[in-house]
């Protein structure tokens, strides 16, 4: 126990000191440097975190002067997960009370905070699914509405024209066209065809549904069409029952999900190991299981990714998840946290059964339609409130989630003004060594000199194993 | 070639080790072997491998992302055998995930649209990307939709006689050849991981003749 006695605040500072003279000389430590242990190792008398630990942030801190950058943190510390309720949908009279009298709506983020709670009506989505796909500003009145939907149906048959009025023998020496097309087609043939809506040979919305997505083509010729998009594109279709309506709808969907459908992929492998990274941090046991089983590369998540969740949901529970996801609530990037849940619900499954990659991937797959929407949505808060009110959070974790880390939690890298390093007074116990080679920013070769180097905590179970540092 | 193959370290596009231990035998002393099914978009890779399973026929399947894993059960020369038929993704966009699912296959099928020229085309792209990852597992080519294009089983191919490749004339729809096809496949796989040596002879062949 190193306890709260003045003794102990004395003993910490100075070891923090030696410990620094032993493991980072020669630099040369300065007065800014000493306050900060100061200030930490009151933290180890307030909070009781171990000397250790509290040399360890220091480093962080340090490490960060010398134009090193913390990536990987101590062992995070996590409340219990709370319980999470979901709330009942958004009615139409709710929905009224946010509109004032020309229509536009107010109180945006308290309506968002309410659809992230419990979606909506079905009855309401035509009209609410519009502003937050971004057709309509939230702000723009009834009248506007009017005439920018105006816009909008011109601008649309203008695309559409576009690709209707080449002929036959035009596209016939018009393959980069014709390829974008035939694909549509081979995946509109295939789409929900068990959903009423697109049931049946010769079903007008199968052919709304091929022509949105055509025209899209034209609206975004480069991405041209993608396996995936026509899933994107139905349930929003279903809704709007109208082909220019859900052509902007389908836009702005596709403002937030373009990056998937890209050429080099690398959105969904990006999103894959930071799945893989919120795994390993939230469930340990699970995340070690996953890297043991040669799993750690995540891809059984790829679908989940891709669609959000397409083809694991029956209709009307995929129309109830993405209008919670379109509120980007409580950060965008909550889907992660949706595939860590899905995951997590599973893992007393993957685990005792000794799954291995080709298992989980099975399993995965399996899990389609079986999956309690509002369950999930309930598991996932649940880990983005454990998450925030997280002691030691790693700065990669904030930064996925798009959290703040707070004064009360671990601040690993210590945000002061780089101006001063080297010539201040030197801290007790420190010599006046030699100054670092490495000053911060001042030459452009730094950034190019990825070495690193790893401190290896063997000495409290409350330190993790690795601090790795990038060299900026 | 044979140490190459052995030695053969599959690492996926984010650099890791896709490693999937497909065992000697299961924990219910099955064989276990992996299949793979490779082909454009829309071919009927799906489509045949259901038609094979549940003997079923869905006119309007829904197009795979990434890849699906069918395990099936069967008996192969008095042999329990569980087979992994791997099922995957057509569009180019997903082919770097594809490191993964080559990874310990024993067999292939290609797949190809007999109404659509360009997936006969797309095989040799397809077929190169195979020989990079599994240099020699044994191969099988199916033209399906020989429903729609019955003119097509008239015809003789250059691309599986160049490569020595058997082809199959096949059905999803009507399910013409299609127990035959993934039969020969689980049969050929069933040999290639008893015996990988056997193989390595007829890519040496393929080598010389190239």
């Amino acid at each position: 126990d190193h306890g709260a006695s003045p003794h102990g605040r004395n003993r910490s500072e100075k070891e923090v000191a030696e410990l620094l003279q032993r493991s980072l000389s020669p630099v040369r430590i300065t007065h800014e440097d000493v306050e900060v242990a100061g200030r930490l190792s009151s933290l180890c008398v307030e909070d009781y975190i171990h000397p250790v630990v509290l040399l360890l942030r220091f480093l962080g801190h340090y490490a960060k002067n010398l134009g090193y950058e913390v990536v990987e943190s101590l062992n995070m510390r996590l409340p219990p997960r709370p319980s999470v309720s979901r709330g009942p949908p958004l009615t139409s009279p709710e929905w009224k009370e946010f509109l004032d009298l020309e229509g536009r709506v107010t109180r945006v983020a308290e309506l968002k905070q309410r659809i992230f709670r419990g979606g909506m009506e079905p009855g309401l989505r035509k009209e609410a699914w519009k502003f937050l796909l971004g057709m309509y500003p939230y702000d723009s009145t009834e009248e506007e509405r009017e005439e920018l939907r105006k816009k909008k149906v011109d601008d649309y048959y203008r695309m559409k024209l576009q690709w209707r009025s080449i002929s036959a023998e035009q596209e016939s020496r018009f393959s980069a066209l014709r390829d974008r097309k035939a694909l549509v087609e081979k995946d509109v043939e295939r789409t929900d065809r068990t959903v009423h809506f697109y049931e049946g040979k010769g079903n007008d919305n199968l052919l709304m549904l091929k022509d949105i997505l055509t025209t899209y083509i034209m609206w975004n010729f480069d991405l041209g069409y993608v396996q995936g998009m026509s899933d994107l594109l139905s349930p929003i279709l279903f809704i709007m029952e109208n082909e220019v309506d859900a052509f902007w709808c389908f836009v702005g969907f596709m403002d937030i999900m373009g990056p998937n459908f890209a050429m080099d992929q690398s959105k969904i492998k990006e999103d894959l190991e930071k799945a893989h990274f919120l795994v390993e941090s939230l469930d340990p046991d699970l995340g070690e299981y996953l890297e043991k089983m040669g799993s750690g590369n995540m891809y059984f998540c790829f679908r989940w990714l891709l669609i959000w969740f397409k083809r694991e949901f029956e209709f009307p529970d995929v129309q109830r998840l993405w209008e919670v996801l379109w509120t980007g609530l409580p950060t965008p990037n909550f889907y992660l946290l949706l595939c860590v849940a899905a995951l997590c619900m599973e893992k007393a499954i993957i685990m005792e059964n000794q799954f291995g990659f080709t298992e989980i991937l099975k399993h995965v797959n399996e899990m389609s339609y079986r999956i309690d929407v509002e369950k999930l949505l309930a598991e996932a808060e649940g880990l983005y409130l454990q998450v925030q009110n997280a002691q030691n959070l790693p700065s990669r974790i904030a930064e996925i989630l798009g959290l703040e880390i707070s004064p009360h939690q671990l601040q690993m890298v210590h945000q002061s003004n780089k101006t001063e390093v080297n010539g201040q007074k030197s801290p007790p116990g420190a010599p006046a060594g030699a100054i670092g080679s490495s000053e911060p920013g001042n030459t452009s070769t730094d950034t190019e000199a990825m070495d690193s180097i790893e401190v290896l905590g063997e000495c409290d179970d409350a330190i993790s194993h690795v601090l790795a540092f990038n060299f900026l | 070639m044979a140490a190459q193959q052995n030695n053969e370290e599959i690492r996926d596009s984010l650099g890791e080790k896709a490693e999937l231990d497909y065992d000697e035998k299961t924990k219910a002393g099955e064989l276990a072997v992996k299949v793979i099914c490779l082909g454009d978009s829309a071919v009927g890779k799906s489509k045949l491998l259901e038609r094979f399973l549940v003997d079923g026929y869905k006119p309007q399947q829904l197009s795979t992302y990434a890849l699906t894993l069918y395990r099936h059960r069967m008996t192969i020369s008095d042999e329990s055998v569980l087979v992994d038929f791997w099922d995957t993704a057509g569009q180019e966009r997903f082919q770097s995930m594809h490191a993964s699912y080559y990874h310990q296959g024993h067999a292939c099928i290609l797949v190809f649209d007999a109404t659509r020229k360009i997936t006969y085309k797309n095989l040799t792209t397809w077929y190169k990307e195979l020989r990079h990852h599994r240099p020699s597992i044994p191969c099988f080519c199916a033209v399906n939709k020989i429903d729609v294009n019955e003119e097509v089983t008239q015809r003789s191919f250059n691309f599986p006689a160049k490569y020595d490749i058997p082809i199959y004339y096949v059905s999803a729809a009507n399910g013409t050849n299609v127990v035959k096809l993934f039969t020969d496949a689980v049969e050929a796989a069933i040999r290639y991981k008893k015996n990988p040596s056997d193989f390595n002879d007829i890519i040496l062949e393929e080598l010389e003749r190239t």
